[in-house]
């Protein structure tokens, strides 16, 4: 019988799939996933509710690299009203304005900055900061935030995602006492602006020098409670007032609570106070002072004086309804433009986004923030060969240390001091830097940098800094 | 002749009435042979013989005898009417049966050749037909056999073949088996790696993403395996089951795992 071998069919599958099995890579920048999306380790995950990618602007666009080092803005940006509180915007913008001048001076082999930020009141039922900032910590390794507002820092140091990794945490604008204590704990928790026990020590200069009748005595302290800001800033503001031989009464409200607000109103109106110290933003303060109007006693028309705290330093203050009450009113803020690099970011800050960053709190500390961090990360990878994934909390806090030395002539926190910052932290090298905000010079023990403060007016609707007072 | 032996036996009963019963006989006897009864005519003429013991009894016993063609019989009688010499015995009849007796002679003569010609004959032809008869007995017995034999072997035959053919059903179910559940289990595991991929897709932390792509290579790998068992199992089913008037045919089947995740499947043929 005839054999013949008629055919042989080979059907060979290798590295690819009939299936499913391949185009697991989905990115290899951010960029590549599509919008409220990051890439990371060649996937695309989308970003937390409230979150978003924000271009800093400038030559480099850093999610379009894949060597992109993630930082994280965790501002409450939308208020309980639903309008934009400018203040959190502009301190965005001034993160976004550092991370632009550092990025079109970096290296792809030192990786890019690309900033994220999350609007920690859009989504409250999705858990707000504490569903935020684990995401990035546990999906991007995210090694720092910046964060607003005492209360969410507070409860972003306590975070266990977050003490885990070891995330570094800074803020513009937590002033809160409690987070030196926490600092003892926690070494990465840094405030740019010193705690509020030191600016209550101005207001209470301030008041006591402008109170026009030498025999008003009785002093309404109104506050938000409980919260971190509120109970930290009111607490040390009676021990100051009382020591100087005022008699004071503590007045809780809780934020955005009308009801909290009549019953604070109501409580002060009882004290005969000469003046009243509103610690809280115009979301409250606003709607406050309209219920003051109510009583005679609480009228400006009757001596009654309204002083406010940096929180309260908002053109948002000023209304048709509170204009009355408020016109001449001081408050006090930590001084925005007390280093000597504010004049610089002052100018580029207003070119680029047509707003003096003197408007709203905290701006320049904002600045101060993110040019500490870029520099700390260039200390984390070193000389070259760069090495990104030294970028850590850990060593981002090693970084900081670098950066806090107060001694020596200071490098200011500039553009075109960029490159001669970077040369020194990567290689080691302690440096002693002045920003926009202050000299920045960080207590070790506490996590803060002492600067001074401004004490500010409303006047002719609008808000005027008259002078800077240290504590 | 009946007529001329009717005279005889006549004048015979005429001449010699002295016993009634052999009278009696003779006539009966006479009645018989009118009826062409010549056997039993002459053996009537016999009781008359032995009744009344007459010469022309025995004439006519002789002459019934050959009207009978019983030529020996006829011989025998017509002898002892010619050797017995009695008052009765007539020589014309004598003379007759002398005649007679030559005749038959002839005849007794004529039919011993033939007979020993026919039975030569005859025995010849038996031994022919024997020889015949063997000799197709032998070839039927042969033919038997071979159709025997044929038999055993188409019946050999077709239990080969319907074994051979059974076993190539057998492993072609078998086969045909194996494919389906193949089938089946690649469309089950490229479904479940379907909805794994899906899900990778719409996975929202890096942990789960990784996670579900590890599932989905895994369910996949799975899925391609079986996809190309459950291929090279079909296409050898196809080839394997046999159909009328196919002639022999092997298949190889060789599916050989690769690195990398992939696999090779060989499917030979020798027709």
């Amino acid at each position: 019988m005839r054999r013949l071998v008629l055919g042989i069919v080979a059907l060979v599958a290798g590295s690819c799939s009939f299936t499913t099995a391949g185009n697991f890579v989905e990115c290899k920048n951010d960029v590549d996933c599509g919008a409220a999306t990051a890439c990371s380790s060649g996937y695309c995950i989308p970003l937390p509710s409230g979150c978003k990618r924000d271009e800093a602007g400038g030559k480099r666009k850093a999610f379009e690299e894949e060597s992109r080092i993630p930082l994280v803005a965790l501002f409450p940006i939308t208020t309980s009203s639903g309008a934009f509180d400018d203040s959190q915007v502009q301190s965005a913008n001034a993160i976004k304005l550092a991370i632009s001048e550092a990025n079109d001076r970096l290296s792809p082999d030192r990786g890019f900055f690309g900033l994220f930020v999350c609007d920690t009141t859009l989504a409250p039922d999705a858990g707000g900061i504490n569903a935020q900032a684990p995401w990035f910590i546990t999906n991007l390794n995210a090694p720092a935030m910046f964060t607003a507002n005492s209360g969410p820092t507070r409860e972003l140091t306590l975070n266990a995602v977050r003490r885990d990794a070891g995330t570094l945490i800074i803020s513009p604008n937590a002033t809160s006492p409690e987070l030196s204590v926490i600092f003892q704990e926690d070494p990465n928790v840094w405030r740019v602006a010193p705690p509020d026990n030191f600016q209550a020590q101005v207001l209470a200069r301030v008041l006591a020098a402008d109170l026009p009748d030498a025999g008003a005595s009785r002093i309404a302290i109104i506050y938000p409670s409980p919260d971190s800001y509120g109970d930290g800033f009111a607490n040390p503001l009676l021990e100051e007032l009382v020591a100087r031989g005022y008699t004071t009464s503590l007045h809780p409200y809780t934020e955005g609570d009308g009801n909290t607000h009549i019953s604070a109103i109501n409580g002060a109106v009882g004290k005969l106070p000469h003046a009243s110290v509103i610690i809280g933003t115009p979301t409250d303060a606003v709607p406050i002072i309209e219920r003051a109007k109510t009583f005679p006693v609480l009228r400006r028309s009757s001596g009654h004086r309204w002083y406010f705290t940096d929180s309260g330093k908002d053109v948002a203050l000023i209304t048709p309804n509170t204009i009355t009450e408020i016109d001449g009113a001081f408050g006090t803020a930590p001084a925005q433009g007390a280093g000597a690099a504010f004049t610089t970011f002052r100018d580029v800050f207003t070119t680029r986004y047509s707003i003096d960053p003197n408007s709203t709190n905290f701006v320049s500390h904002s600045y101060d923030a993110a040019w500490l961090v870029m520099l700390a990360a260039q200390y984390a990878e070193g000389k070259e060969p760069a090495d990104r994934t030294k970028i850590t909390g850990p060593r981002l806090a090693e970084g900081m240390a670098k950066l806090s030395l107060s001694s020596g002539p200071a490098t200011q926190l500039r553009a075109d001091k960029w490159t001669e910052l970077q040369t020194a932290l990567s290689g080691g090298i302690a440096t002693n830097v002045e920003g926009s905000s202050g000299q920045l010079d960080f207590s070790i023990d506490a996590g803060f940098a002492m600067s001074p403060y401004e004490v500010w007016q409303i006047a002719d609707a609008g808000i005027t800094v008259r002078r800077l007072m240290t504590p | 002749m009946r007529f001329g032996l009717l005279i005889a036996l006549s004048c015979a009963l005429a001449a010699h009435a002295a016993n009634p019963k052999a009278t009696q006989l003779a006539k009966e006897a006479d009645r018989l042979y009118k009826d062409n009864k010549y056997k039993e005519a002459a053996e009537t003429l016999k009781q008359a013989y032995d009744a009344e013991p007459t010469a022309l009894y025995l004439y006519n016993i002789a002459r019934a005898y050959d009207q009978a063609a019983e030529l020996e019989l006829s011989l025998e009688y017509y002898r002892k009417y010619t050797s017995q010499p009695s008052d009765d015995t007539q020589p014309d009849l004598v003379k007759k049966a002398n005649l007679a007796m030559d005749r038959l002679r002839t005849l007794v003569a004529r039919g011993e050749a033939d007979k020993k010609v026919n039975d030569a004959e005859k025995k010849r032809l038996e031994e022919d037909a024997k020889k015949a008869e063997a000799r197709a007995e032998a070839e039927a017995s042969e033919a038997r056999k071979q159709r025997r034999e044929f038999e055993a072997k188409e019946k050999a035959r077709r239990e080969a073949e319907n074994q051979r053919i059974n076993g190539r059903k057998l492993i072609a179910y078998v086969t045909g088996g194996v494919g389906i559940a193949g089938l089946g289990s690649a469309l089950t595991f490229g479904l479940i790696a379907n909805t794994n991929k899906e899900a990778f897709r719409k996975a929202e932390t890096l942990q789960d993403k990784k996670r579900l792509e590890a599932e989905t290579r895994g369910t996949a790998a799975v899925a391609d395996i079986t996809l190309l068992v459950g291929v090279a199992a079909a296409v050898a089913t196809v080839i394997i089951y046999p159909k009328d008037g196919e002639p022999d045919k092997a298949v190889n089947v060789v599916l050989v795992p690769m690195a990398g995740g992939g696999a090779m499947a060989g499917i030979g043929g020798t027709f």
